[in-house]
């Protein structure tokens, strides 16, 4: 799957809380499971403060993150103790949720 | 100034300022009354920033030092006069930055070099680190740095 070509909108949404959040997510209908309740599920790909919530869940988990004009998102994996190990996975895009959404997956799923 | 912005929290103060220096609200008078409901069902003069504001606002909705929406709307008003970027930047990751770099069409080398009118700050999270940022930008704007 290219991840890069993947557009802002409900498939991106849910893929995101599936692979970064992992909640179990209903398609199409787009509702996850929160517990023992079904709500909507966030509008990561279009909504900044909803954006945020991934960039925030991924720093708890295992990345550091950095976005600058463009817009290009890069999250950096830390994967051992070595500067060497270190690796940027970079997304950009039109928009700044995009951006993150798409460098969220990548960091989640791998290249 | 620029002393104290680096040391201002988030909150209504931050956020009324921002208002006035980055986004052009006048007149702003912090109000503390108790929220009604008209016969609508809206909310009516809430508690908050009161004042004139851009196309015609008299409440401040924003929350611009908290909401990295709201934050973020910081940048795009202030996105025609400086490139901006927002990094992680501690180890613990408890630091963000945020760079405002001048777009006067000239190479920053080396890199860190900053040039007249860049600005950037620290700050415990995103929103804070933006709205920082963006005061000393405009702040410094008007005091000809």
């Amino acid at each position: 799957m290219d991840i890069d070509s993947i557009p802002a909108g409900r498939q991106m949404d849910s893929m995101i809380a599936d692979k970064v959040f992992g909640y179990i997510v209903s398609y199409p209908s787009t509702a996850l499971k929160d517990g023992e309740a079904w709500r909507g599920v966030p509008a990561y790909s279009t909504d900044i403060s909803d954006a945020w919530k991934v960039v925030d869940k991924l720093r708890e988990t295992c990345c550091d993150f950095s976005i600058s004009e463009g817009y290009n998102a890069a999250f950096l994996k830390d994967e051992g103790v070595f500067a060497f190990t270190h690796v940027w996975v970079v997304s950009t895009a039109d928009t700044v949720p995009v951006a993150i959404c798409r460098a969220a997956l990548k960091a989640v799923m791998g290249e | 100034m620029t002393m104290g912005i680096d040391t201002m929290s988030s909150g209504k103060e931050l956020d009324g300022l921002i208002a006035e220096n980055v986004f052009g609200w006048k007149n702003l008078v912090w109000k503390e009354v108790s929220s009604k409901v008209d016969e609508l069902g809206r909310w009516t003069s809430p508690t908050g920033w009161h004042g004139d504001g851009p196309n015609g606002a008299t409440y401040l909705t924003k929350a611009y030092s908290t909401d990295m929406g709201d934050a973020w709307d910081v940048v795009s008003q202030l996105s025609q006069k400086y490139r901006i970027s927002v990094h992680d930047m501690s180890v613990d990751g408890k630091w963000w930055q945020c760079s405002l770099e001048a777009r006067d069409g000239k190479y920053r080398f080396p890199v860190e070099l900053a040039h007249k009118g860049d600005e950037f700050a620290n700050a415990e999270t995103p929103a804070l680190a933006i709205c920082r940022a963006a005061l000393k930008a405009v702040m410094g704007e008007r005091n000809g740095y």
